[in-house]
């Protein structure tokens, strides 16, 4: 296995707090890796900056060899490093299918010149993009929702349809911030079972979790986060019984 | 009855101009969620280029150099790229930054450019503006019918800017500008360059305005700074609130509607001493529909609609079968 995605010595202050110091990880090429830490210790943060949401103040980020610091966030999406938010971020008054359909990536239709020019390419186009939708749809269970206006999604159906707008994008890496969180207990393993199959076929997962049984099962490899600083790199067993990460989460036992 | 007939004709060229701006308006706000106030800005633009592209020499008091004396169609394309122009100019600082600052700065030019044509009296011939100005095919129709022919060719012209609206709306284009507008953010994570989405729509509106500033120069045959005044940005703002935003039907059938209670108050019988508070009226009359309207239907008469999706072929197969 090589290393996916790399960060180097990343940091980024906000004013005089550092909300990343220094980090070093990988992400290695098919797997399911994990990023996990007390609250505000800087994951999202480090997933912002990674995606290009958020400019790094030192160190670099690179995607398949590639150094993508400072690239703006659309070309990263574009490069094949897709995300997802810690809430469910979607386009509420587009019904389901237009969700989906916004996120393929080359759209004919969206140069002003071919919509006059090569209609029937743009529709040609958008009937393949179409049959794929739906099949993303199936695995997530929303085929029967196709025109409802995606505002009216329950939180379980809205994070499974970020989920499936962000695969439209045919992802080699796809960040993940709290799949879990708005998933209840029935969708979780419904949820679980997805990446673990995506995973099979190849696609590579970054995943932020409060939900550690969750994280535990699903991920092959997990780094954790305290304070900005990264404290521990591992195996979930490794982790698991790792002092700095106990103590980080459950404090200091006197 | 020949009278009502030029009324009507009036009434009618002067709702086939609002409803182009209230067009080009939907594309910005409706559409792609920029708040421009610009509007009448662009309008002026757009009428004082037609002006100076078809006016002769200056004689007598005239104060402007440049008269050009270029044909009609020449100087209506002209509106046309002259406020994509100056759109341009205001959009490249502006649609790059995040929140209220384009609605300021539209705001502001529309300000700037009223004090201009006021000043730069060597272009825009100062507080007197340009009178006869030259109306399409005005030699081969004579008389009244005129009117009834503008009224006609305008209805044209707007008749093909819906379908170029449609036609953007509905293609991948507008479906991305509306998830831009929804969400920029997640816009952002599906790949989409939203500067370049906001750049070519902001254009397309303003030269969509501009063609309807050389219209309204058709239309009123005048053109000075005072009918360049903000009410023209409220009135085409009112037309796509009341008619919905996000729909270019609603945008039109909301121009029909503001314009069209504007004028019947025309047809209120008043004594002489009255007849000066007719134009309070209309304001009255403005703000009433827009009241009205929104109580009712709160996102407009039409209100922004989804296409449905494109059909599957194994989906059509099987309900051909069923």
């Amino acid at each position: 296995m090589s290393a996916m995605l790399q960060v180097e010595g990343v940091s980024k202050n906000f004013g005089g707090l550092k909300a990343l110091d220094h980090c070093t990880l990988n992400v290695e090429q098919g797997s399911i890796t994990a990023l996990i830490g007390p609250n505000g210790s800087g994951k999202t943060t480090l997933f912002n900056v990674i995606t290009g949401f958020l400019p790094a103040s030192e160190g670099r980020v690179l995607f398949e060899d590639r150094e993508i610091t400072g690239i703006p966030a659309h070309r990263i999406a574009n490069l094949g490093l897709a995300r997802t938010f810690q809430v469910s971020s979607l386009f509420p008054k587009l019904t389901v299918w237009e969700n989906m359909l916004v996120a393929y990536p080359k759209q004919e239709g969206e140069n002003l010149g071919s919509v006059f020019t090569t209609p029937g390419r743009i529709r040609t186009q958008e009937e393949k993009q179409i049959a794929r939708a739906h099949n993303i749809l199936e695995q997530i269970g929303l085929t029967q929702k196709l025109e409802e206006q995606a505002a009216n999604l329950g939180a379980p159906e809205a994070r499974m349809l970020e989920i499936g707008r962000q695969l439209m994008l045919s992802p080699r890496l796809i960040l993940m911030d709290e799949p879990s969180s708005g998933v209840n207990p029935a969708m979780l393993d419904r949820l679980a079972s997805i990446i673990i199959n995506l995973n099979k076929e190849g696609l590579t997962f970054f995943l932020i979790g409060h939900n550690l049984s969750f994280i535990m099962k699903l991920s092959h490899y997990i780094h954790v986060l305290q304070y900005g600083k990264l404290i521990a790199s591992g195996s979930p067993q490794t982790v698991s019984k790792d002092e700095r990460v106990i103590e980080a989460y459950l404090g200091v036992h006197k | 009855m020949s009278n009502f007939i030029l009324f009507l004709a009036g009434v009618i060229t002067l709702i086939g101009i609002y409803s182009l701006i209230t067009l080009a308006v939907n594309l910005h706000y409706g559409y792609a969620g920029l708040m421009s106030f610009g509007v009448v800005g662009f309008l002026a633009v757009g009428a004082y280029t037609y002006a100076i592209l078809t006016v002769g020499p200056p004689v007598g008091e005239d104060k402007y150099l440049i008269g050009l004396s270029l044909p009609w169609w020449v100087a209506f394309l002209g509106a046309g790229v002259v406020t994509t122009i100056f759109a341009l100019i205001i959009g490249l600082p502006t649609l790059r930054v995040e929140g209220d600052y384009l609605l300021i700065v539209t705001f502001a030019f529309a300000e700037v450019i009223q004090k201009l044509l006021s000043n730069e009296a060597w272009l825009t011939n100062g507080t007197r503006g340009f009178i006869n100005i030259h109306q399409p095919l005005r030699d081969l129709i004579p008389g009244q019918n005129y009117q009834i022919f503008l009224a006609g060719f305008i209805v044209v012209i707007v008749v093909i800017c819906y379908f170029i609206a449609q036609r953007v709306g509905a293609a991948p284009f507008g479906r991305t500008l509306r998830a831009m507008r929804d969400n920029e953010p997640a816009a952002l994570s599906t790949g989409k360059n939203v500067y370049r989405f906001k750049m070519q729509t902001f254009l397309l509106g303003a030269a969509m305005i501009g063609l309807a500033g050389a219209m309204y120069a058709w239309y009123m045959t005048i053109a000075m700074p005072s009918i360049f005044g903000m009410s023209v940005s409220f009135a085409a703002w009112i037309s796509l609130v009341i008619g919905g935003t996000g729909n270019n039907k609603g945008a039109i059938l909301g121009a029909i509607v503001l314009l069209g209670a504007q004028q019947a108050v025309k047809f209120i019988q008043l004594t002489p001493a009255l007849a000066p508070m007719i134009s309070a009226i209309q304001l009255m009359i403005e703000g009433l529909v827009l009241v009205v309207i929104l109580r009712y239907s709160p996102a407009g008469i039409l209100p922004e609609k989804s296409p449905r999706p494109p059909r599957l072929p194994a989906l059509k197969a099987r309900e051909e079968k069923a």
